[in-house]
């Protein structure tokens, strides 16, 4: 499973949610996660039809989507969400 | 010929002076001389109160229906130092009572005085001129002052009362600026929308972790943001007092009111919080375009190392333009509570320190989040679920002030 986190530097809850992503990949190294600035990659917005940032899309190992999530979400719900998806 | 046209010259002057002179004067002391044979209405108005001009309206119409030897009315705009002044004397004359100092309109007429105007009032006063002047025209006129005097004193309060469904009778004579400018401020300042900058560029400065970096930033973010709203505040009130009452006016200010109210409604019962705070990246209009402009400079701000006065001033103009973006957030509010508070009718510098009280209150809940974040170096945010009763509380407010400036204007006038 692979997270993409879509962002922006305007965007105010890609603000708040940043150090949340940055403790989850410090207790969990093996996730993969991959950011992209929704201003430098607007075919990334297109792909995955991104209307709101922050945006967050869970991969599985096939590349297709399993969940999105917009705006701001709680640590502890990113770490339900990942733990219910880690081996898919 | 040269002196011959000197001498004319001066001669022409010196008339031309001396009719002027004449014509000033002499109407004056025709005045003077009938005035005391007539009945006099002493009017005290507001130009920002409805009911003045009702009463201005009523008295001027009045006027024409005497000959001009019966009746006389004097107008006196409150605004002006002379008619206050003229006003103190004549409040213990009267034995008017102190809450009612400053109420307008006012008007003395003989030994009373009316306080308010309706159309009970209007005929009340009617009947009280008709009365002195058939006095003053069956008697002789040295004695007419004498009869007028001797009529019971009798007051007229205006109507202050007003009956809410449900709730029952409310006196809102007490009802003070101050009382107004807190509730409406605060109101107005717990608004997600109006928040969103300072949360933004509090979470980036928190990130930072520099203390220092948070409390100069923010303040100063903090200080130019209460400033713009306090200038913006002010070029309303400005706008409502140079208008004054006009009825038309009243009604577009209504109207703009109630469509802000039932923008505010919707929002709330669709759910949306807040509506700017999530910017679809897609959109390419203006205000979106420029709203992620000033929130990448907001986020320039933390990262460059800039001399502090440098910092101040790149920080006061950020805060400048996304407090001009923001302004669209409230736009009801300050719209109604300016133009109730011009019917106080207060002297200016009273007005501005009530304005002030307004940015405080209204600034409160960014002091809040300023503090929480200097002191814990985290980013505290009022949880939706209030926001979202705020947002109701707001929305029926201004849609009730709106219905009152449409329907019930009087209610709105102190």
């Amino acid at each position: 499973m692979k997270v993409i986190k879509i962002g922006a530097v305007w965007c105010p809850g890609c603000v708040v949610m940043k150090p949340r992503w940055e403790e989850i990949e410090k207790e969990l190294p093996e996730l993969e996660t991959e950011y992209f600035d929704a201003d430098e990659n607007k075919e990334i917005l297109e792909k995955y039809e991104v209307k709101n940032l922050p945006t967050f899309i869970f991969l599985d190992k096939e590349k297709k989507i399993i969940l999105k999530r917009e705006n701001e979400v709680s640590k502890d719900e990113l770490l339900k969400m990942i733990e219910e998806n880690k081996n898919k | 010929m040269k002196v011959k046209f000197n001498k004319f010259k001066r001669f022409f002057l010196f008339s031309f002076t001396f009719f002027l002179f004449l014509s000033v004067l002499i109407p004056i002391f025709e005045i003077k001389a009938q005035e005391l044979e007539k009945v006099q209405i002493d009017v005290f108005y507001s130009s920002t109160c409805p009911h003045c001009k009702e009463a201005k309206a009523f008295l001027a119409n009045l006027d024409q229906q005497y000959a001009s030897n019966e009746l006389v009315i004097n107008n006196y705009n409150i605004a002006e130092k002379g008619s206050v002044d003229l006003l103190k004397q004549l409040y213990p004359k009267y034995n008017i009572p102190n809450e009612n100092y400053g109420l307008v309109p006012i008007m003395f007429v003989a030994d009373k005085y009316f306080l308010g105007f309706n159309q009970n009032t209007g005929n009340t006063i009617k009947n009280y001129v008709d009365g002195l002047i058939a006095q003053c025209q069956e008697v002789e006129h040295q004695n007419c002052e004498h009869n007028q005097a001797s009529l019971n004193p009798e007051k007229i309060e205006s109507e202050r009362e007003f009956n809410i469904p449900f709730l029952g009778k409310i006196d809102i004579s007490g009802f003070s600026p101050l009382i107004l400018s807190i509730t409406v401020g605060t109101l107005d300042g717990f608004n997600a929308c109006a928040m969103v900058a300072l949360g933004f560029l509090l979470a980036v400065l928190v990130a930072t972790g520099v203390r220092k970096k948070i409390i100069l930033i923010g303040g100063v973010f903090i200080l130019v943001s209460g400033l713009v709203y306090f200038l913006f505040i002010s070029a309303w009130l400005n706008l409502f007092m140079f208008i004054g009452y006009q009825k038309y006016f009243q009604i577009i200010v209504a109207v703009i009111i109630i469509f802000f109210a039932l923008a505010v409604l919707k929002d709330y019962f669709t759910g949306v919080v807040c509506k700017v705070c999530n910017v679809d990246p897609n959109k390419q209009d203006f205000f979106s375009k420029l709203q992620r402009k000033m929130f990448v400079r907001m986020s320039n701000l933390s990262k460059k190392e800039m001399s502090l006065g440098m910092t101040i001033i790149g920080v006061a103009i950020v805060a400048a333009g996304v407090n001009l973006v923001e302004l669209a957030c409230s736009f009801g509010f300050p719209l109604a509570y300016t133009k109730i508070l011009t019917t106080y009718n207060l002297p200016t510098v009273q007005y501005y320190g009530y304005l002030l009280v307004y940015v405080l209150f209204y600034m409160i809940d960014d002091f809040l989040i300023f503090l929480v974040a200097v002191v814990t170096l985290k980013i505290t945010k009022f949880s939706d679920k209030y926001l979202k009763v705020i947002k109701l509380i707001s929305g029926i407010v201004l849609l009730i002030l709106g219905l009152l400036m449409l329907f019930k204007p009087e209610l709105l006038s102190f």
